[in-house]
């Protein structure tokens, strides 16, 4: 009774590689078999997806707040579930701190620091899984002042001014090494952004930037035919790659495995001044702001392929949740504003958060505003405080964090 | 013996053609891989592979000594994204018989599944072999984009568990050569009584509550299974999180809220990184006593932490739910 449901398999196809192979396998088996442990013993065989020593999966997004303090290059980390602050390695001299959603990129005149904050989430498309982990220190990209950094989950590409592109293994990263892949020569104009298992990049020809690709080992693959004048900002959305382009936004998206490219125009002349270049979303969302010029702001709809502009005070920082929530604005006031996006009327307002004066502009430093799912947050550098604003409820602060550093930097990982 | 012998010589054959199916199928990468994949194997014992730790506790149940059991979702996990190593998934291919739970639960290790099946594994789907429910649509209390599909955790009906490892044995039976049927089915059938026991068990225990209020306010979307076959409702509700805990608005707990005023209930059966802050909240929102309860739900947890088997998962859902439904 045995034999006949063992027999099952359709051998005939195999039997003459068998046969051809059957000298390879006994060569590189002989004296093996004994003593070759059994996978299923073998513990690090079985390392389920997402797990990394040392992480715990937790039910909630575990959202984290990194500070910096540019003169002293103190640095904290703020843990908003719990409200703990940690303080982590000097960092002197950052001119800019951003985020791929886990790891924390200090943009200084000698490199870029990497810090694990220790909080992500990996999406799985129908539902996400969120982790927490210590803090750590990774150690130094070597893409210096003015560097631009992007990942996926595979790649982080560090795009330095020069528009040469180092490649990263992201994935040595989340181990606590860093490990270059490659070096794209390029020159890129603007940052190399890992999107849909490629890189995108501008390549300047003959006075226009043009999309070119790359697949992850960083060879040209075939890339959309699109041209973005004047190319200054990128946001990655699940609907695709924003690129701010002169006349507006180029979406480059991702359809059966081909990039495809699509113009949002702004339908009407915009001066260089009043473009918007400072982009800034909710991650998950494809609502974008950015200012344009200094009292108005940008809200681009990348899904309904629509740009609205909404008169606001004089700006120092812009953001909103999307979804139909109010558009956020930090004003040289040092209140933040709520507007309605339909409607370009202010619906709520805070009291001044922010010490001292306020200058407009996009400066990579600064009050800014991070905004998650159900919080948003900013940063008081000269009060030594961030403001924690329900922005749901009336914009009201439902927590004030005091912290012993200027936070003159901050971004928010766990995302 | 002669039928043990000539199994041993089949068992052989169709391990070398695993072996050189995986090698040829990993584009050949020579002799590498001819090592790596082909040298691990742990001898001529029979071997089954079980996906989730909840089927791979039944099936140890049934097995016994009889076969090698090997389990490739650890303890504490999520079936819903534990993925394979390449040896793992070798090992699948090399398989007398695969069981998963199926029903597109185990996402990232189905088209393994599949491979092996494709190569001549026996493979035993039990979520479908058990009468499936379908997900109720998201306002009633099942995952929204799901409504209308198959639902996958049926293990959290006891009864269906029992019709499953009757299955298992028949399949073990059937399709892994060298063991003992008699040993097998005595094991099934003691298992079986055990499940029974756990059935009458929760019965007697779900009376307890009452009838009004044998609701589950929750944000797992695994129980579905339990209430159909003990007379729960379900209802769907979606837990704030962490941040928005520390000083919530009422709008922030809206959700969860409603959902409790229209259960009738004031326990909460969630994962939360914070349940006494959150029961603290809803305290504070609702005014009297409100209970925040954690259950398993898709995993075993490693032994002595629990649930570590199944019957233990089972009886301490049940208490947790008992005591906080008919303590009220």
């Amino acid at each position: 009774m045995a034999i006949a449901p063992t027999v099952r398999r359709n051998v005939t196809p195999w039997a003459s590689a068998a046969l051809a192979l059957t000298a390879l396998l006994t060569t590189s088996c002989a004296g093996k078999h004994s003593d070759a442990p059994a996978p299923q013993k073998n513990s690090s065989a079985t390392t389920p997806h997402g797990y990394v020593e040392g992480a715990k999966e937790a039910a909630e997004q575990q959202s984290r707040l990194l500070l910096n303090d540019p003169g002293t290059g103190d640095s904290r980390v703020l843990d908003l579930i719990t409200g703990k602050v940690r303080s982590t390695a000097q960092v002197a001299g950052a001119e800019q701190l951003d985020t791929d959603g886990r790891f924390g990129f200090f943009h200084t005149a000698r490199g870029t620091h990497v810090l694990d904050s220790g909080a992500w989430t990996v999406d799985h498309g129908d539902h996400v899984h969120y982790y927490r982990a210590a803090i750590r220190d990774i150690g130094v990209l070597p893409a210096g002042a003015g560097a631009q950094i992007r990942s996926d989950a595979a790649v982080t590409a560090a795009t330095d001014k020069d528009g040469r592109t180092g490649l990263y293994d992201r994935t040595e990263l989340e181990k606590g090494s860093i490990s270059s892949i490659r070096t794209l020569p390029g020159p890129h104009t603007g940052a190399v952004i890992p999107y849909a298992e490629h890189l995108l990049a501008l390549v300047e020809r003959d006075g226009t930037a043009k999309v070119s690709a790359y697949d992850r080992a960083g060879r040209p693959v075939a890339s959309p035919d699109a041209e973005c004048d004047e190319p200054r900002g990128d946001a990655v959305t699940r609907r695709g790659v924003v690129l701010g382009c002169a006349d507006g936004a180029l979406v480059v998206g991702e359809k059966d495995g081909v990039l495809t490219a699509d113009r949002i125009p702004y339908g009407r002349d915009v001066p260089a001044a009043e473009r918007a270049t400072a982009f800034r979303h909710r991650p998950g969302s494809d609502t974008l702001t950015a200012p344009a010029g200094d009292r108005a702001v940008w809200v681009l709809d990348v899904t309904d392929r629509a740009w609205k502009r909404v008169s606001t005070g004089p700006v120092v920082a812009t953001g909103t949740a999307g979804e139909g929530s109010a558009l956020l604005v930090l004003e040289t006031d040092g209140a933040l504003h709520g507007y309605d996006i339909d409607t370009g009327e202010e619906v709520a307002r805070t009291e001044p958060l922010l010490t001292g004066s306020q200058r407009t502009g996009t400066s990579t430093s600064g009050p800014t505003i991070e905004v998650d799912r159900s919080r948003a947050y900013v940063n008081d550098p000269k009060g030594k405080r961030v403001y924690e604003i329900d922005y749901n409820d009336d914009l009201r602060v439902a927590r004030t964090f005091d912290v012993d550093i200027e936070p003159h930097l901050m971004t928010e990982t766990g995302r | 013996m002669t039928t043990t012998a000539e199994t041993g010589a089949g068992k052989r054959a169709r391990v070398r053609v695993a072996r050189l199916r995986s090698l040829l199928m990993g584009l050949i990468a020579l002799t590498t891989v001819a090592a790596g994949t082909a040298c691990t194997t742990g001898g001529d014992q029979p071997r089954i592979v079980v996906t989730t730790n909840i089927l791979g506790d039944i099936t140890r149940q049934i097995v016994g000594d009889e076969a090698e059991v090997t389990v490739l979702m650890k303890p504490d996990a999520d079936p819903h994204s534990f993925g394979l190593s390449a040896v793992q998934a070798a090992e699948l291919e090399r398989a007398d018989l695969v069981v998963f739970n199926g029903l597109g639960l185990e996402e990232n290790v189905l088209r393994h599944v599949d491979a092996a099946r494709q190569s001549g594994v026996a493979t035993f789907e039990a979520g479908k072999a058990v009468d499936p429910l379908t997900f109720h649509a998201g306002d009633d209390g099942g995952p929204e984009e799901e409504a209308g599909q198959p639902d996958p955790h049926f293990w959290t009906d006891p009864d269906r568990v029992r019709k499953a490892s009757g299955l298992i044995a028949d399949q073990v039976v059937e399709h892994v050569g060298g063991v003992d049927e008699q040993a097998i089915r005595a094991n099934a059938a003691r298992y079986e009584k055990q499940l029974a026991d756990l059935t009458t068990w929760m019965e007697k225990s779900f009376a307890l509550i009452p009838e009004d209020e044998r609701a589950l306010v929750t944000n797992h979307h695994v129980f579905g299974y339990l209430a159909d076959r003990f007379g729960f409702r379900v209802i769907g509700a979606v837990v704030p999180s962490g941040t928005t805990l520390a000083s919530p608005s009422s709008s922030d707990l809206r959700a969860l809220t409603r959902a409790m005023e229209e259960a009738g209930v004031r326990t909460v059966f969630a994962d939360s990184s914070q349940p006494d802050k959150l029961a603290q909240v809803l305290r504070t929102e609702l005014g009297g006593q409100v209970s925040v309860v954690e259950l398993y739900s898709e995993s075993l947890t490693r032994k002595d932490a629990g649930a570590g088997t199944y019957l233990q998962m089972m009886r301490a859902n049940t208490t947790a739910i008992t005591d906080s439904l008919a303590g009220g």
